[in-house]
């Protein structure tokens, strides 16, 4: 194959799956005219595979969605098939469950925080970077996402897809011993995060309040983790079974993806900055502290500010941990028993990215025979794509490698599932009739 | 499902190897193809081609190894060995 005029190259590259991103703007006259976030990550088939599959094989089938969310799809999942059946967890299980979901916030908030966008603001090409300069506050972090990364392995059995998470409860309970095993770590854990927050606190904030309908779910005891009422900042209020009556999603010919908005009303934002704002009270006195301190108050509409809320809520996640820990009994039985029956069932749970609905048909004998799923990713899509159209209006002079730089840090503020790949927009800007950009 | 988004990210490395060698043309690609990877090398060869047009790797030839050693590290992996480029 090769001849004198062709030389080889050795590469021994791994072939890997990355998320996809991309983002086509039209400018027309110094105008923005066009915004498409483009996801071109292949239809994953989900809803499909599970079409046929018994309900209780449901969350180990969509833990496999994604690497660092699982939890939210194995809860939105037993939730749902459990309000399918009639059933109802409660007790030491629920608080569990509660526990579990504390460490999935830890993990995925603190790899967002310290080694996504935090890089973004100090202008580090990534952590790796950054930790020349910041060796303690990357340590640190890493620390802090291996304790919520400790909590999912011990109830979930494993980090990553964990398998111990049932329709009506876990195939094991753990022992109070192993709980207070954690608690040293979590209590260190917690206060590092808070100091960390500090310097957090002092990062540039570009100035972009936005109008937003923040969407999330609202108990009336507890900041949401499983259950409440989908609440927004304009009105909405209404049971997680009138999803789809309230939220339409639409296919748009450049992304994979399904764009919801809410009927009649447009785009919504969901995800750490909505659950703050409309669930404040319910944070634990040392999240508001620490929320207070370092000068975020709801309601703010900031969506740069959006990593100042994930700490707030690796603290608030710490502080529950705690609560739960203290307060653990492990219960008679690791489950309920779930009979299945025919009917729908809904479920909500807030991922660490907002709110995550599932929907499930099931007939008699227990099986599938229709899944619906909303991620939060999917959710913010509109409202990424009315944060990019008005940055770009604003910084329509700069040449493509800034702006690129600022709608990647724009985009990055809703923890896209597809920001796993550290700089991943492709930015393609069609300009015409405006003058050259220096 | 997820070979289009590997040929992408594939693609995208051949294409940044050949800048950085200021080809102008990748004529040959050598893909190692381990014995656990759920792909044949039909399929992939499609996807090659598919992904490869409008590229600068558009018409290359492709080798394709296949490892069978099942204890091989790479077993279940698709690894970029060499490309050939011209100019």
């Amino acid at each position: 194959m090769a001849d004198s005029k062709t030389r080889q190259i050795k590469v021994d590259y791994l072939a890997r799956v990355e998320g996809e991103g991309g983002l086509q703007v039209k400018i027309r006259d110094d105008q923005v005219q066009e915004v498409h976030l483009r996801i071109f990550e292949p239809p994953r088939l989900f809803e499909g595979f599970l079409r046929g599959r018994h309900f209780t094989e449901a969350p180990d089938i969509t833990a496999r969605i994604c690497g660092i969310c699982p939890i939210a799809y194995q809860m939105s999942a037993v939730h749902a098939m459990e309000n399918a059946c009639g059933a109802s967890v409660g007790g030491q299980l629920r608080a569990l469950r509660r526990l579990m979901y504390c460490g999935e916030w830890i993990e995925s908030h603190a790899l967002h925080v310290f080694m996504l966008h935090a890089p973004d603001f100090l202008g580090y090409e990534d952590a790796i970077q950054m930790s020349h300069m910041h060796p303690e506050l990357v340590k640190d972090a890493l620390y802090v996402k291996k304790v919520g990364n400790e909590i999912v392995s011990l109830l979930g059995g494993r980090e990553i897809h964990p398998v111990n998470a049932r329709v009506g409860g876990f195939y094991k309970a753990p022992a109070r011993e192993r709980l207070n095993e954690l608690v040293e770590r979590l209590r260190w854990a917690r206060d590092a995060t808070r100091e960390a927050a500090d310097i957090l606190a002092r990062l540039e904030f570009p100035d972009f309040e936005q109008d937003y309908e923040f969407v999330a779910l609202s108990h009336p005891d507890e900041y949401p983790f499983c259950e409440g009422r989908i609440v927004s900042n304009k009105g909405l209020d209404f049971p997680i079974e009138e999803f789809y009556d309230r939220i339409e999603e639409e296919q748009v010919p450049y992304s994979t993806a399904l764009h919801s908005r809410i009927r009649g009303r447009g785009a919504y934002h969901v995800g750490p900055l909505a659950r703050f704002n409309l669930n404040y009270e319910k944070l634990s006195a040392g999240a508001r502290e620490a929320a207070r301190a370092i000068g975020l108050e709801p309601p703010c509409r900031n969506p740069f500010k959006s990593i100042l809320a994930r700490a707030v809520e690796i603290i608030y996640a710490f502080d529950e941990a705690l609560r739960i820990i203290e307060q653990y009994e492990p219960p008679p039985e690791p489950a309920i028993a779930v009979a299945p029956r025919a009917g729908v069932g809904h479920g909500c749970t807030e991922a660490p990215r907002g709110i995550l609905y599932h929907r499930y048909r099931i007939d008699g004998e227990g099986i599938i025979r229709d899944a619906r799923i909303a991620p939060p990713t999917a959710q913010n899509q509109k409202i990424m794509e009315s944060d990019l159209r008005e940055l770009i209006g604003r910084n329509i002079g700069d040449d493509e490698e800034k702006l690129t730089l600022k709608c990647e840090q724009a985009i990055r503020n809703y923890d896209p599932c597809i920001s796993c790949s550290c700089h991943f927009l492709k930015l393609e800007i069609d300009r015409t009739g405006g003058p050259d950009p220096t | 499902m997820h070979e289009s988004s590997m040929m992408t990210g594939l693609m995208r490395q051949i294409e940044s190897i050949a800048r950085v060698q200021d080809a102008t043309r990748v004529v040959g690609v050598t893909l190692r193809i381990g014995v656990m990877t759920n792909i044949s090398p039909d399929h992939l060869r499609e996807h090659f081609a598919m992904a490869a047009r409008g590229t600068i790797a558009e018409d290359a030839d492709l080798s394709i190894v296949e490892e069978e050693n099942p204890a091989s590290p790479f077993a279940n992996q698709i690894l970029l060995e060499a490309i050939d480029v011209a100019g």
